[in-house]
């Protein structure tokens, strides 16, 4: 497919933590401006507080069956796929153009970005890390039996590490780009002591601010774009910064899009 | 169903067309080869009847495999019925495509949107030539 393996001029953006609801509204305002201009942005961040992130198709009442997590702030994402708490966790988002929104080739980004994600963790840790293969339970939709959060559930294309997931992404396809978010659980929370992290599994001691590092230059490298590094800030106070504000209003901000389902 | 009494938007939704007391009623789905695609799919939802829809404008999503993707709609018109049978029998999709997976009827209020549907020999080169939008 045209723009997956053509290289090409993209933003990278390194932004420092924000809130659920702004770090949600930024990456719309980045795949609608993907979808006028073409260009591509990866884009990192972490989430503060500490915020729940439902699935676009979760229903809003699944909290309460969580406990841990019921008292931090909440945000439906625009993305598929489960429930994910953002705390001790690096989450990036990539927009690229989209020509073809059903195609399954898109799972090849998750497959790029994991890819470079696998590389970083065994030569930064030497714990055994892979793909996930295939689901344990059935695709036919969400269910009682549906694990309500993301980490807790299994996709191909998901790092895991033996019985424990450390990876997760899903998409959010228009007619001309899609939004790709992913979150790498770096520490188990006590928001969801469930889920052990990368760090509570290495055997060794690790940096975090180096493998944060590391996987950030890794991902940028193997999209098979030439990243230029840009502001975010400088961004956010141009129009843009309007349309976030726009949307932070009558989306991610709202509890008629919170609680839709 | 004969595939030539369908017409079909660049997005990969196919319409049939049937007059009903002077007004044309749009029955809408998604193509075969949007569903073949797709793979696995977990949820669907439209819009509901009373919803006025323009073309092109997104009428209800989809999501398969974590990815979630709008649906456009082919006319302009208002929502009338919603398969809601659908739902919670997505099989219907890859089973029936073109009937019993039908996701909404529009009642057309502009039939110029009409005009810019593609034939289904049209919409197979687009397929063919470019793998769609």
């Amino acid at each position: 497919m045209a723009g997956i393996d053509s290289a090409r001029r993209g933003y990278l953006i390194d932004d420092p933590p924000g809130s659920g609801v702004w770090n949600m509204a930024v990456d719309q305002a980045l795949l609608e401006r993907c979808e006028q201009t073409g260009d591509p942005v990866l884009r990192f961040y972490q989430w503060s507080p500490a915020t729940l992130s439902l699935g676009y198709f979760q229903p809003y009442a699944d909290r309460k069956s969580h406990p841990p997590s019921y008292h931090v702030p909440v945000v439906r994402r625009s993305t598929g796929g489960g429930a994910i708490l953002h705390d001790l966790e690096l989450t990036y988002s990539l927009v690229v153009p989209n020509q073809s929104r059903w195609s399954p080739v898109h799972q090849q980004w998750v497959k790029r970005v994991h890819g470079a994600i696998i590389d970083v963790i065994q030569t930064e840790t030497g714990l055994p890390v892979t793909l996930a293969e295939a689901s344990p339970w059935s695709s036919d939709g969400e269910d009682a039996t549906t694990p309500f959060l993301c980490f807790e559930r299994r996709s191909p294309l998901d790092v895991i590490s033996g019985r424990h997931k450390l990876v997760g992404s899903a998409q959010r396809r228009l007619r001309g780009a899609l939004l790709q978010h992913g979150s790498i659980l770096l520490a188990q929370s006590t928001f969801a002591p469930e889920l052990p992290g990368l760090l509570d599994l290495c055997s060794s001691t690790v940096d975090p601010s180096r493998l944060a590092g590391q996987l950030k230059c890794q991902i940028a490298a193997d999209l098979g774009f030439e990243f230029e590094p840009t502001s975010g800030e400088r961004w956010y106070s141009s129009e843009l910064g309007d349309r976030i504000k726009m949307i932070t209003v009558e989306r991610f901000g709202s509890d008629s899009w919170t609680e839709r389902r | 169903m004969d595939m030539n009494q369908l017409l079909f938007a660049e997005t990969h939704e196919w319409v049939h067309l049937k007059d009903d007391n002077g007004e044309k009623i749009a029955t809408v789905g998604l193509t075969a080869h949007a569903i073949d695609q797709l793979g696995d799919l977990t949820f669907l939802e439209s819009a509901t009847e009373g919803t006025e829809v323009s073309a092109g404008e997104p009428f209800g999503e989809i999501e398969s495999v974590k990815a979630a993707s709008d649906m456009y709609s082919p006319v302009d018109g208002v929502i009338v019925e919603v398969n809601r049978d659908l739902t919670n029998k997505l099989e219907l999709l890859n089973a029936d495509p073109y009937g019993d997976a039908w996701i909404v009827k529009i009642r057309v209020t502009d039939e110029t949107s009409i005009g810019k549907l593609l034939s289904y020999d049209a919409y197979q080169k687009q397929v063919v030539e470019h793998g769609g939008h």
